[in-house]
């Protein structure tokens, strides 16, 4: 099976090449700071390829490095990575019908990036067009895995040489915003963005970077309040 | 921490990460999202990015205390909405992250 001749995937390889640079920053950073806690180059290599969750990763590691029990380790693990409970369900109605094999890796290689994007491009799950929406989606989300892999790469291999001070992950956080602003293109997104920004803002301080999922939360809440004033508004 | 008790680690790092990333996806058609409340989902990834990205430009951590303060004359913000004018002007990643960097970059300087 030739799948990565197809359109559809050359579609999505495509629609992550820019974002690519921002990634490859933010995968840098975070494995110079794995290894400036402490971890070693073969360690840091694995762990990128079996969890792949940077912000997990970077969750944890002063968690691994002060010999903390595992629960706590993965407990923070697992609230860092809540957001993709959700992020699931949105791709969920895209996706059920794949093995379940098929389904595991895809929901394992999701990223926010990816997911971002996948929602801008196909908003409606459409069943006759389930492969094309499957091949996008493995597309941009096998360039995100190999991009991040290589940063990992170069972090072991130049880290040394990086200065911590150029900020480059700041790369990333940009690239970020320019995701953010062409998701809010009405009334409801905006008011659902506010929220989440002020939830956000509220709740900064809390553990476990619940923030994020507080944020998901509220904006969610926000957005369907938001529709349904509106419809009643009619 | 041992080499062992590393690896145990790791591995417990990767079944959370199979759980929450396909938490949804397991029971396959058998479960069906209801259509009203997928369709609110779409907005779920753009406050999740709010959240990631608004510590970084807003806030500063105290690094005695380990706590965000809100930083309104930090090379973060004034880079951040350097960046988002460059973006509704450009309308194009690669000059949204330019500009942004090079906004940071000279702010880093003069602050």
């Amino acid at each position: 099976m030739q799948f990565f001749k197809t359109p559809a995937f050359i579609d999505g390889v495509k629609a992550m090449s820019e974002p690519a640079i921002a990634i490859m920053a933010w995968s840098i950073v975070t494995n110079i700071a794995l290894l400036g806690s402490g971890l070693k180059p073969l360690e840091t290599f694995w762990l990128n390829l079996l969890v792949y969750a940077g912000s997990a990763q970077l969750a944890v590691m002063p968690l691994i490095a002060g010999d903390y029990p595992l629960w706590t380790i993965w407990l923070t693990a697992l609230i860092v990575n809540l957001r993709f409970v959700i992020f699931s369900a949105g791709i969920q109605p895209h996706f059920k019908k794949y093995s379940f094999f098929e389904r595991m890796g895809i929901g394992y290689i999701n990223s926010d990036f990816a997911f971002a994007k996948f929602v801008q491009k196909f908003p409606y799950s459409d069943p006759a067009n389930s492969r094309v929406e499957l091949l996008y989606f493995l597309g941009m989300a096998l360039v995100n895995w190999t991009v991040w892999q290589t940063g990992v790469l170069i972090a072991i291999i130049f880290g040394a040489h990086i200065p911590s001070n150029w900020g480059i992950g700041f790369a990333g956080t940009v690239a970020l915003l320019a995701l953010i602003i062409p998701a809010i293109k009405n009334k409801t997104s905006l008011v659902s963005a506010l929220v989440a920004a002020i939830t956000c803002i509220l709740t900064i301080n809390l553990p476990y970077r619940l923030t994020i999922i507080c944020s998901v939360i509220t904006g969610v809440i926000a957005a369907i309040l938001m529709d349904k004033n509106y419809k009643e508004a009619k | 921490m041992s080499d062992i008790h590393l690896w145990i680690t790791f591995f417990g790092l990767m079944a959370v990460t199979f759980v929450t990333r396909s938490f949804f996806l397991l029971g396959g058609s058998k479960f069906n999202i209801p259509e009203t409340i997928y369709e609110f989902l779409r907005y779920a990834p753009t406050a999740a990015l709010i959240a990631i990205v608004l510590p970084e430009i807003l806030f500063i951590k105290d690094p005695a205390s380990q706590l965000f303060e809100i930083d309104l004359y930090s090379p973060h913000l004034f880079g951040g909405v350097v960046a988002i004018i460059g973006y509704l002007v450009t309308k194009s990643l690669l000059g949204t992250i330019f500009l942004g960097m090079v906004a940071f970059t000279a702010a880093r300087y003069f602050i």
